[in-house]
């Protein structure tokens, strides 16, 4: 039993949660301040266009004609794009093949890639480039194809549609895959696994995660929109892509899980569940692939606007976090969001649609990365927004022609896209003021320490001070990557001898280049330039 | 505080006492049943954070948390609550009346309590079976609970992979099970609330008894023991509305229908109205079964200190009134939304207009429930 006076409870409970109120608010509102400021120093500012490069594009051209050589020739040995190692800098034999693991997302990409060149292509009216473009796309389609059908048996809409991180084909007989194959089955049999019957010869490597899927989306949907008006068999398999994976998400629930038993009964679970909660246009993104590449049916028209409109998910935009946070860590799944939602929203025809997504992408997207100077998702910008911005388009250009530039310490470029040299660091272009400010406030400041130190601390500062840089990298000193515009710019790379030595032999696929020297022929940007 | 008790066995020493032996074994008996289901699902799944190897998969996201963290914390954090409060609150209760005073005390295994209260500083009581206050804190719990796991189950349902092994059997069966214990637990339990009014504050005893006690000899002992203060006191029955049961069972119909099957049929309603409509279905639903059953003990007067039926409706509904006007936007919006989207594609009038009219019996059936019941509480 208890005693109340009257009056008394409802004020001191009142007090009670504006003091626990106040308390709260004001040490969340601490943190939210010290964030911010920090990712201030990345998302503001002014980017020295002095020293920019001016585009030339015959140059361009041709780089993107030896791209185009060196990526059929040595990095899609299935058809899936691989990172090759060579036996050594003569670049004679390839060892091995590396980044099986992600092989699904930067094939996907290279699709959409290679879409946009089929267009610019076609375009053109050259008939043999339209032809070598066409060629290409039915190439990548076809490795796409395999790394849907081969973990479900098939490909349409009443197979699965678990994604593979990368696949193995019995009649291959090249250098050996790492990640994916008969000796990684024995050697990782918790990851690589036999296909599925009438694939059940082959190998497949499992438990893609959104990465993987969201690539492959934006292939899919470049190449229905850009290719399958011109070519049945394109049409017929992008279409078939398409309502696998839209039928797949509909019967497990928007659930990207991939179950297995043979490792015991296991499943991934809800490793993303493609909900509004997530934002909006992660599902509306799937659906607008559907929409796109099965122009005759009506299913997937009325889908994809009974979730836009019915379900209101283009209501809810928003993306889960603030962006920025990925500046400090886990760069990469930015080019997720920029890749799932510039597949939805370039191709919007709705104007209303079309507004709301074009709100998000300035709000949410080009706010935080404006400054970054990250070729790939500026030409995404001007492509969504439907506008001609010169300073962006001398922004793209120059970091496009960065690939060509001598590199320290032997003078090769980017071209092809292979390891070994690397343009240092100015030492004003080193260290961030705000950030060690207030890493110091954290570590020893005794306010800084008792109330945020904890947890801000490794939230916050995963990175060596002296990695840290207060303008962006340019192109040239980046050492090899996979995808280079996926990591980090505001960090330094790897550039020691030693490390510079040991990628000298790699040879990625040059995404990097191709994807927005394309997409800004095809847009057009540095038209009157 | 008192907290709630449940009586083991009463008897009457005289007729102006009350001696209950007092251990809430309803709460006991869930509370270890959650426990137990909690410790199987940690033993089951595991209790990794996240690891790319959990054997029977993770949840949340992708390398995430061992399928124990959505399915068995909730059961096993609620279950340990419920076994510790039933501990903490089995007391030795008794209440009698001595010349010029109340005595209550109250005989906890760690303390003992007495109060003596003066008859001549008490003005008013007030004695009701029906103090569910714990209850919307712990829908507000479940329903996301209950939604996020039965929402899931259904998804893994379609992995036929997964299909020898009941782990989506094991989520709904333990998502459900926690639920409905729950739930049953405020049904079937009346929960009993004493306040003594007096000069200067009011003293509140909670415990808990079985319908027909309450309405038997614990009813009439307590208007015994109070008679000093006015003997014309009475016993009110709150009314169980059956329009307002059936909106309760639309509303909670609605929502569970499209939180399960949203993804296969295609609902017509957005996903968060989705979730608060069945909230409010359930709220109402539990409401007006308490009302068949609720039944206060006051002194005549006691309605001139009460509040006006506005005050009442904000006070007893400010969080259905929050989430009804929620509900109502959003419906609207949703409504102007389809439209838009029909004016710019024209592809599937026969779903805007079904669409707009599930909007609608929202819309209506919520503001007809708010309105009904202000007029109602204002009545009564």
């Amino acid at each position: 039993m208890k005693f109340v006076k009257y009056g008394n409870s409802k004020r001191k409970l009142i007090a009670f949660i504006i003091i626990i109120g106040f308390f709260f608010s004001s040490y969340f509102a601490g943190a939210s301040y010290i964030i911010n400021d920090i990712i201030s120093e990345t998302t503001e500012g002014e980017i020295d266009d002095s020293n920019f490069i001016d585009p030339d594009l015959q140059l361009m051209k041709n780089m993107s004609n030896q791209f185009g050589f060196y990526l059929e020739r040595d990095n899609i040995p299935l058809n899936y794009t691989l990172t090759a190692i060579w036996k050594d800098t003569n670049f004679t034999e390839i060892e091995y093949y590396r980044t099986a693991g992600d092989a699904a997302i930067w094939t996907g990409m290279m699709l959409g890639s290679e879409s946009f060149h089929y267009a610019i292509a076609k375009r053109s009216g050259n008939e043999t480039a339209r032809l070598d473009a066409l060629r290409m796309v039915k190439k990548i389609l076809t490795g796409v194809k395999y790394l849907l059908a081969v973990p479900n048996g098939g490909i349409g809409p009443e197979y699965d549609a678990t994604l593979a991180r990368s696949v193995w084909s019995p009649d291959y007989s090249g250098p050996r895959i790492y990640e994916v194959g008969p000796e990684e089955a024995k050697e990782q049999p918790q990851d690589v696994f036999n296909g599925t019957d009438p694939y059940s010869n082959w190998y497949w490597k499992r438990y893609p995660s959104t990465d993987q899927n969201c690539g492959i989306i934006f292939g899919i949907t470049r190449c229905a929109i850009l290719v399958a008006p011109d070519d049945p068999w394109v049409a017929n398999l992008t279409s078939l892509m398409a309502q696998q994976y839209v039928e797949y998400y509909l019967r497990t629930n928007w659930l990207l899980t991939d179950g297995n038993i043979e490792g015991g009964r296991r499943t991934t679970g809800q490793e993303f569940k493609i909900s509004v909660e997530n934002s909006g246009y992660w599902a509306l993104s799937i659906l607008k692939m559907a929409q796109l590449a099965n122009p005759g049916n009506p299913r997937y028209n009325q889908l994809y606007y009974h979730y836009a409109y019915e379900r209101r998910y283009a209501q809810h935009l928003k993306p889960r976090v603030n962006l920025g946070l990925f500046h400090f860590t886990n760069y990469f799944t930015l080019n997720l969001q920029w890749v799932i939602l510039f597949n939805l929203a370039e191709s919007e025809r709705d104007p209303y649609l079309k507004r709301l997504y074009q709100e998000t992408v300035e709000k949410y997207f080009y706010s935080v990365t404006k400054t970054s100077r990250n070729a790939w998702f500026n030409i995404a910008y001007l492509g969504m927004m439907n506008k001609n911005d010169t300073f962006v388009a001398r922004d793209i250009a120059d970091q496009i022609m960065r690939f060509s530039i001598a590199r320290f310490p032997n003078n090769i470029t980017r071209v092809p896209d292979r390891g070994g040299a690397m343009n240092p660091y100015p030492p004003e272009q080193i260290g961030r003021a705000k950030m060690e400010y207030w890493r110091n406030f954290l570590e020893n400041n005794p306010l800084g320490k008792i109330f945020y130190g904890w947890w801000l601390l490794p939230l916050l500062f995963t990175d060596d001070p002296d990695r840290l840089l207060n303008s962006p990298k340019t192109v040239d000193q980046y050492h090899a990557e996979d995808f280079l515009f996926q990591r980090n710019p505001w960090v330094t790379s790897n550039n020691s001898t030693e490390y510079l030595e040991f990628t000298a032999r790699r040879q990625d696929s040059g995404l990097a280049f191709l994807l927005p020297y394309y997409m800004s022929i095809y847009y057009n940007i540095w038209e009157g330039l | 505080m008192g907290g709630i008790v449940t009586e083991e066995k009463h008897r009457i020493t005289n007729e102006k006492t009350i001696e209950l032996n007092s251990l809430d074994e309803n709460q006991l008996f869930i509370g270890g049943g959650l426990f137990v289901v909690g410790i199987m699902n940690l033993l089951i799944f595991g209790g990794s954070l996240g690891s790319r190897y959990i054997i029977l998969g993770s949840t949340f996201q992708f390398q995430g948390p061992s399928y124990f963290f959505s399915v068995g914390l909730i059961p096993l954090i609620i279950g340990l609550i419920f076994l510790i409060f039933a501990g903490l609150n089995a007391r030795k209760l008794i209440i009698n009346e001595k010349e010029n005073q109340i005595l209550i005390k109250e005989s906890y295994f760690y303390r003992k309590k007495e109060y003596e209260i003066d008859k001549s500083i008490i003005k008013n009581y007030k004695f009701t079976n029906s103090a569910a206050n714990n209850r919307d804190f712990l829908l507000l719990f479940l329903i996301p609970y209950f939604s996020f796991n039965v929402n899931n189950a259904i998804g893994n349902l379609a992995l036929h992979q997964i299909h020898d092994f009941p782990i989506t059997g094991i989520v709904l069966m333990v998502s459900i099970f926690s639920v409905l214990f729950l739930i049953i637990i405020y049904i079937f339990k009346s929960k009993c609330k004493l306040t003594i009014y007096t000069d200067k504050g009011y003293y509140i005893l909670k415990f808990s008894l079985n319908h027909s006690k309450f309405e038997g000899s614990i009813m009439e002992k307590t208007r015994n023991i109070f008679n000093f203060v006015k003997n014309d006191s009475k016993i009110t029955q709150e009314l169980f509305k059956m329009q307002f049961f059936i909106i309760g069972i639309i509303l909670g119909v609605i929502g569970l229908f499209n939180i399960i099957f949203s993804h296969v049929l295609l609902s017509f309603i957005e996903n968060l109205n989705a979730w608060l409509v069945f909230y409010v279905g359930i709220f109402i639903i539990l409401n007006e079964v308490d009302n068949k059953r609720k039944k206060t003990l006051i002194f005549l007067d006691h309605k001139k200190t009460e509040k006006n039926w506005g005050y009442k409706l904000v006070l007893e509904h400010l969080k259905i009134l929050i989430i009804a006007v929620i509900v109502v936007v959003n419906s609207i919006l949703a409504i102007i939304e389809i439209w838009i989207g029909f004016y710019n594609n024209r592809t599937f009038l026969w779903r805007c207009i079904l669409s707009s009219i599930l909007n609608l019996i929202l819309i209506f059936s919520i503001l007809y429930y708010m309105f009904k019941y202000a007029i109602f509480k204002g009545k009564n």
